[in-house]
């Protein structure tokens, strides 16, 4: 069977005109749309798998997006990540390479300043910091677990284009 | 008094596991160790990293799911199932021919077995061939976490998967 398809165009002008005054800038909205979800997926993924309190969100905010070219655009600049949130691949990937190492002298917080097994994940450890004048050096008993919030970014782009069309 | 059977994450992890380790048998898979003997390689489940396991290694696990109205009005759901397969060896380039292995293993995708608990026997539940596991690839990327780490991070491969259910 064979089909014919008639394009009735709105103008008279040519049809590379009519792609470039409506489809592309509608397209470039798209794409805009589409990298602000996806920075808010990615942000909203490092936010929810936070697992102390005090956090100073300095790697949710270090997730931007940049425009690459006339058709692309970026999430995530892995330069400034570098720079700015040195972290952002043990967060994602989990690293065990500070485990049976000690750390810095510093003070946990809030409660004791040397905690004990009840505070687990209920503070941070503060290096260089003491309180009361109380300062200890932990040893690194776990691994840094994988967050995964590249990948589960990842798999929530189908939802996001489909969000960014409409 | 009811005990929760393994759901679908569950019965997802162990499927692929069971996949992996019926392949790395069938070809008697080995890589090099830094002596030059070769060792087996072995699959586990698990995200938390073990100072027991013995590299060369396949580590699989389920990270989240994903879930769509498969259609308006109705309230069934389309779930996919964010799954990390990372590939952990002893020598440098070894996680790259491992990744890319696995990769060609899982390509068609495996059965999907349901497990029930064995009361008294947890080590060993009852399987079911229940379907099959779809696969998409969402990632394939090298895990680099710097020089001065440790020998499960060293060499590193992460292949991201979504599967579903057909």
């Amino acid at each position: 069977m064979t089909t014919r398809v008639k394009i009735i165009k709105a103008s008279p002008g040519s049809l590379v005109f009519d792609v470039n005054k409506f489809v592309l800038p509608l397209a470039n909205i798209h794409l805009e749309r589409a990298a602000n979800f996806t920075v808010q997926e990615m942000q909203d993924q490092i936010t929810a798998s936070i697992q102390r309190p005090g956090s100073t969100g300095n790697l949710a905010n270090s997730i931007f997006s940049e425009r690459i070219s006339d058709k692309s655009i970026g999430v995530g600049k892995i330069s400034f990540l570098d720079e700015n949130a040195k972290y952002w691949k043990a967060i994602n990937y989990g690293s065990s390479h500070m485990v049976g190492r000690r750390m810095p002298f510093g003070t946990f917080a809030p409660g004791l300043a040397t905690p004990d097994a009840g505070s687990f994940r209920t503070g941070r450890f503060y290096a260089g910091q003491s309180q009361g004048g109380s300062m200890y050096s932990p040893v690194v008993k776990r691994p840094i677990q994988a967050h995964n919030y590249i990948e589960r970014t990842q798999a929530q782009l189908p939802n996001i284009v489909e969000r960014a069309m409409k | 008094m009811t005990v929760l059977t393994w759901q679908k994450q569950s019965n997802i992890e162990n499927s692929i596991k069971k996949f992996i380790d019926a392949q790395i048998s069938s070809e008697s898979l080995q890589l090099l160790n830094q002596s030059g003997v070769a060792t087996d390689v072995t699959c586990v489940i698990g995200q938390r990293v073990n100072k027991n396991w013995n590299l060369p290694i396949i580590q699989v696990y389920s990270d989240s799911k994903t879930t769509e109205r498969l259609e308006i009005g109705s309230n069934n759901r389309l779930d996919d199932y964010l799954v990390i397969v990372e590939c952990r060896t002893l020598l440098s380039g070894q996680e790259r021919n491992l990744a890319e292995w696995v990769e060609n293993a899982i390509n068609d995708g495996m059965t999907y077995y349901e497990y029930s608990v064995t009361v008294g026997d947890p080590d060993n539940p009852t399987e079911t061939d229940s379907g099959h596991i779809r696969i998409d690839f969402v990632s394939s990327n090298p895990v680099s976490l710097g020089d001065d780490i440790d020998l499960f991070d060293k060499y590193r491969y992460r292949t991201t998967i979504r599967c579903s259910l057909t």
